[in-house]
């Protein structure tokens, strides 16, 4: 068995997490998605059965595949002008061929690539939350402003606006941006009708938050950790980026626990980073899973979480394993910590990936 | 927050980083955001959809 990961080699969780596992023993394959130059082509054989190959590497039956980060379809810049387009769709049909194909091969696929698809929308995410029996807050998305302000015309509770995918805005001429975040917004804050209309939102509930919660779901196994920002605030990604957050791994009720599990298992998904706001009452409210979040932060922040092991041992296990066989496993691995001590990590060129499509420059 | 422009509300409600919080979150320090953004490469660190 060798693990694939579908990522590039640098990617910040591939590199790490490929060393561990080659300390440890194990064979690792990356690919880093379709695209013209040798290291990225592909070649998928239908002939009775079914074969693939990625760059180097066949897929062979008993393989992990991680669907880590598939980049997108590169297409050789020397086509010729006019077949362009044409080439850019075949290069794109082709990878969706390939990441689609990969769950139907005798490998285990963390996720499945039409899982990933599917639960990466925010409206089936809390579909599936609240069919489970997890707590959502009220929630309305829309682009009508009758929709918005029929939400809004209850007064008695608190209401927050967010985006369905991240943006950032640059200042032209200047280092400054802002980029989206949660934020609380009341009824009379709301624009005009025509505003409401340039881009659909997410509004919401405003939960009264205790904490944070940041969950990882591992097969059939969960851990929760709790994440406290010094002023509580409403939305903390910016506040781990500012490194003011504290961390620590709570107990998940067995009812969230449970509900997860199913959600999970509805949505196929065997990974993911689920967000929960804790109320000064204790419940856990879903707020939203990301399947290919990301958590070796978690053991920047707290080296006793010790997540890159326990993924790792997850990621080696057969499906379904217990918490106790992770927790035997995790033994196995390096830790991040020693990663980011060994030359290994100095020897990892640095990741870029194109920010065009969230990144917008206004004057 | 001043909603009286012609922006789209989450641009409205969008964090404005402070130079120092520029930095900080362009420092390289991979890994220990959940996402990070490089300003002069335009690229980022992380996923996306967890920025």
């Amino acid at each position: 068995m060798k693990v694939v990961i579908v990522a590039l080699a640098n990617d910040n969780h591939t590199a790490p997490l490929k060393w561990a596992l080659e300390q440890a023993g194990y064979t690792v394959a990356c690919w880093a998605g379709v695209g013209w130059k040798e290291g990225r082509q592909a070649t998928l054989c239908c002939n009775g059965g079914v074969g693939m190959v990625l760059g180097a590497h066949t897929v062979d039956p008993g393989d992990v595949v991680w669907i880590r980060r598939p980049n997108p379809p590169l297409t050789n810049p020397n086509v010729a002008a006019p077949d362009k387009a044409f080439a850019e769709e075949e290069y794109r049909w082709f990878s969706l061929s390939v990441m689609y194909l990969l769950e139907h091969l005798p490998v285990r696929c963390i996720n499945p690539y039409s899982a990933s698809r599917a639960i990466n929308n925010k409206a089936v995410q809390l579909c599936l939350a609240a069919r489970n029996g997890l707590n959502i807050p009220a929630t309305v998305m829309t682009n009508a402003p009758a929709g918005v302000r029929d939400m809004f015309k209850d007064s008695s509770r608190r209401k927050v606006c967010k985006a369905f995918f991240p943006h950032i805005w640059k200042k032209a001429g200047s280092e400054a941006l802002a980029v989206t975040e949660t934020f609380e917004i009341a009824a009379e804050a709301l624009p005009e009708d025509e505003v409401l209309t340039y881009a659909p939102a997410i509004y919401q509930e405003m939960i009264v938050k205790d904490y944070d919660v940041r969950m990882v779901l591992l097969g059939s196994t969960v851990y929760s950790f709790s994440l406290q920002t010094p002023n509580g605030a409403l939305d903390w990604r910016q506040e781990v980026g500012q490194g003011q957050v504290t961390i620590e791994e709570v107990a998940t009720p067995s009812d969230v626990e449970r509900a997860v599990l199913a959600f999970a298992e509805e949505a196929r998904i065997e990974f993911g980073s689920f967000d929960f706001a804790v109320d000064q009452e204790g419940r856990w409210w879903f707020l939203e899973v990301n399947e290919e979040g990301q958590f070796l932060w978690l053991d920047e922040f707290n080296p006793a979480v010790r997540i890159q092991e326990k993924f790792l041992a997850f990621l080696t296990l057969p499906k379904g394993s217990a918490r106790e066989e992770i927790e035997r496993k995790q033994k196995e691995f390096p830790s991040w910590k020693e990663y980011c001590q060994s030359p290994m990590k100095e020897q990892v060129p640095e990741e870029g990936n194109l920010a065009a499509p969230i990144l917008s420059v206004e004057p | 927050m001043q909603t009286n422009s012609k922006r789209v509300l989450n641009r409205e409600g969008a964090r404005e980083l402070t130079p120092q919080e520029v930095v900080n979150i362009s420092g390289g320090a991979r890994t220990t955001t959940v996402c990070t953004f490089d300003p002069t490469t335009k690229t980022v660190d992380g996923d996306v959809g967890e920025c």
